[in-house]
């Protein structure tokens, strides 16, 4: 999974990107780069990863709407934990993230 | 479950553009000032805001929302107002004490005054597709670009020729996304004709009298169907990302809660507590300031915050009455100039309803 | 000193720029904002009255420094120069984009719609390379386009045209409320059939906007679609009663153990 495809490294009014530090976090299993201090669900964005959860009915995916931790699409199970708001949660390394797969847990 | 209760004089909710403006004025005067955000960081929206501002110089004008927000935040640490970020507060009860969950522990407060400076938050629209990995509020577009420096796709459709989906269209052009089109139902752009100007000199067209028919795709937006309302013609647009500027609401339920009497203003966004033009709701002591109190422009909330901080100041005792009046006309003056364009008029109706019921 | 505003002072800005830069303000409408004003030295800048007036510019002492250029939050300002000759102007423009545009380089001028009006030289290149700044990029361009320019792009694709496609016939269904997945048709359903005075017992009634959100989300949406089915209900239709805690909190915390 490349690591910068969605990252801003060069921005015309905010500069070069300070690099932060590294961490890995897994999504299902599988290791995801992703920088300290950035919350979950933009990490997902920065791998290129939309899905946060599928809807516990329908089973359809669902994404981050809001980023600022009202709409609750971006609820995960963060290590063990379910309905965490990842737009709020901060990454941390070695950080267990699973998605959702409607109430058939 | 039995909390220690702290007392604090004036709690400040919010630590946006007005929430700052307003805790400076109370502690220019020697109130001793607490303010509280749920975010990590001061500024609210301005910290998300990459362009130049509107306004004169009382307002940061020329400058950019995320140098604007660094500036109210250190004139307040200058005063010595005790700032608590990632804190959010949970509820405000009747008999005027304060939950916030604070990142240590759940704490309660008990301020002698409390001013709600919460913003606002965007509205939605609902239509088929609407709920697809991709598709997703203009600001959250704009906090993944301008604050974590992440794209949320490549290919981006606009719905709202406001300020705001003009801005965060230019805006996910400079961090390198392609947008593809700015779409609105209305027949003629709805925000400001220089920022329109910026977007279109990039080549974005701007399709006015189209609506939204539905978002398309199978695990996350691959397509948006636009229709032209005169004519019927349906456009395809390929995008990964369909960005929803459809406006905001005020942010205001810590208000409702405290049972400050609530009113419903179109113009302002939907329900916002009643208040006077001193910003002090129908509730003592609780005020209101900046788009919690109506949507207006970040310079609006500035004015309204030093007003709803002097106000405060007064009952807290720190202001006598006269200088407070005094202090408040000379902002009140700013403001009407601010509010003079057509583009506030309704606003500016709006509020001047809102000051005489 | 009496300026003119808007194309009115685009005559004179001709006129005046064969003797080296003007401002060419492009900022009609009544917005609160003067920085153009406070940022010129030459006092060329006026706004006539209050905050809200457009801009006008006294040609004969604008000395085309480009400080309002630079900090017009319009991006509004240009300067025209006619004074090299040859049937050639140059005209700069602020630009925050992230096209490469070298000094000496060739670009395209655009206009205010992003129609390629003339490929140029970039004779000039201010605040490169320094975040937060505002460039200002000139380019030489034939006369004639002189007060048309308003960008400059490297020489980046445009966009096709989205494809014409049949209409679609039926709408869709679609969730309404997000987190309970309550059909957009049962909705309505429920609305128009009901006798719901209250977004509160429309609520209890449909189970819409009693998900995670707690209806946070979704009570605008919810209180246009109701308004919109039952437009005789008065607009200050009841809303959702706000009890703490007005954020996700794990009860856990409440109960005073960390986490």
């Amino acid at each position: 999974m490349a690591f910068n495809n969605f990252r801003i490294l060069q921005h015309p009014v905010l500069g070069e990107k300070k690099n932060g530090k590294e961490v890995r976090i897994f999504l299902d299993g599988l290791p995801i780069h992703a920088v300290e201090g950035e919350p979950i669900a933009a990490a997902l964005y920065a791998a290129g990863v939309r899905i946060t959860r599928l809807s516990p009915h329908k089973k359809e995916p669902r994404g981050a709407f809001c980023m600022i931790g009202r709409c609750t699409e971006c609820c995960m199970i963060v290590d063990g934990e379910p309905n965490v708001r990842t737009c709020r949660t901060m990454v941390r390394d070695g950080m267990r993230v699973e998605t959702p797969r409607g109430w058939m847990e | 479950m039995s909390l220690p209760c702290e007392q604090l004089d004036l709690l400040v909710i919010g630590a946006g553009p007005a929430g700052l403006c307003a805790a400076y004025e109370a502690a220019a005067v020697g109130c001793r000032v607490t303010i509280v955000d749920e975010n990590d960081k001061a500024g609210g929206q301005l910290s998300k805001q990459i362009h130049r501002f509107f306004g004169s110089s009382h307002h940061g004008a020329g400058k950019r929302g995320i140098e604007i927000a660094e500036e109210l935040f250190g004139d307040c640490l200058k005063l010595g107002v005790d700032v608590r970020l990632s804190s959010s507060v949970l509820g405000l009860f009747s008999n005027g004490e304060v939950m916030i969950d604070a990142p240590t522990q759940l704490c309660l407060v008990n301020p002698g005054a409390v001013i709600v400076a919460t913003g606002a938050s965007e509205k939605s629209l609902a239509f088929p597709g609407w709920t697809l990995p991709g598709v997703m509020g203009a600001g959250a577009a704009q906090t993944l670009i301008n604050i974590h420096r992440i794209l949320p796709g490549s290919r981006v459709l606009m719905v709202g020729s406001g300020n705001v989906g003009l801005i965060v269209s230019y805006q996910l052009l400079q961090a390198g996304a392609e947008v593809v089109g700015v779409v609105d139902t209305a027949g003629s752009i709805s925000g400001y004709q220089v920022h329109a100007g910026r977007v279109r000199r990039e080549g974005i067209p701007v399709y006015l009298g189209h609506r939204l028919l539905s978002a398309r795709g199978s695990t996350g937006l691959e397509e948006v169907l636009v229709e032209a309302i005169e004519d019927g013609t349906v456009k395809r647009f390929e995008a990964d990302v369909l960005c929803l500027a459809v406006g905001m609401s005020p942010l205001c339920d810590l208000a409702a809660m405290r049972d400050c009497r609530m009113v419903y203003e179109d113009a302002l966004g939907g329900l916002v507590p009643w208040h006077g033009a001193d910003m002090r709701t129908s509730q003592s002591p609780v005020y209101i300031a900046g788009d919690a109190s109506g949507v207006e422009e970040a310079s609006v909330a500035m004015e309204e915050g030093r007003i709803a901080g002097i106000s405060a100041a007064e009952d807290l005792g720190s202001l006598n009455s006269g200088e407070a009046a005094e202090r408040r006309a000379a902002i009140a003056k700013r403001l009407d100039e601010l509010r003079a364009g057509p583009h506030s008029r309704g606003k500016l109706a709006a509020k001047e309803r809102l000051y005489a019921r | 000193m009496q300026g003119k505003t808007g194309s009115e002072s685009w005559q004179e800005v001709w006129d005046k720029s064969v003797n080296g830069p003007r401002a060419l303000i492009d900022c009609w409408q009544e917005i609160p904002c003067d920085p153009c004003q406070e940022a010129c030295a030459q006092g060329s800048i006026v706004l006539s009255s209050g905050i809200c007036a457009p801009p006008a510019l006294h040609a004969e002492t604008c000395n085309g420094c480009g400080k309002c250029v630079a900090i017009c939050p319009g991006m509004a300002i240009f300067l025209v120069d006619r004074s090299i000759g040859s049937g050639l102007a140059r005209v700069t423009v602020p630009y925050e984009m992230r096209d490469e545009i070298r000094l000496g380089g060739e670009a395209w001028a655009v206009d205010g719609e992003g129609n390629y009006l003339a490929e140029g030289r970039i004779t000039r290149v201010s605040g490169a390379g320094r975040p937060g700044r505002t460039m200002l990029l000139t380019i030489e361009v034939p006369e004639e386009w002189a007060l048309k320019v308003r960008g400059v792009r490297g020489r980046r694709k445009l966009l096709e045209e989205p494809e014409e496609v049949e209409a679609i016939e039926a709408v869709e269904d679609f969730a309404f409320c997000r987190c309970e997945e309550i059909d957009y048709s049962r909705l309505r359903e429920i609305i128009t059939q009901g006798e719901f005075r209250s977004l509160p017992a429309l609520r209890r009634f449909s189970r819409a906007g009693l998900g995670y959100c707690q209806g946070r989300f979704c009570q605008s949406i919810l209180r246009s679609q109701f308004l919109a089915d039952c437009p005789e209900e008065d607009r200050e239709v009841e809303s959702f009663r706000v009890r703490a805690p007005v954020r996700p909190v794990k009860l856990s915390r409440l109960g005073g153990e960390d986490g």
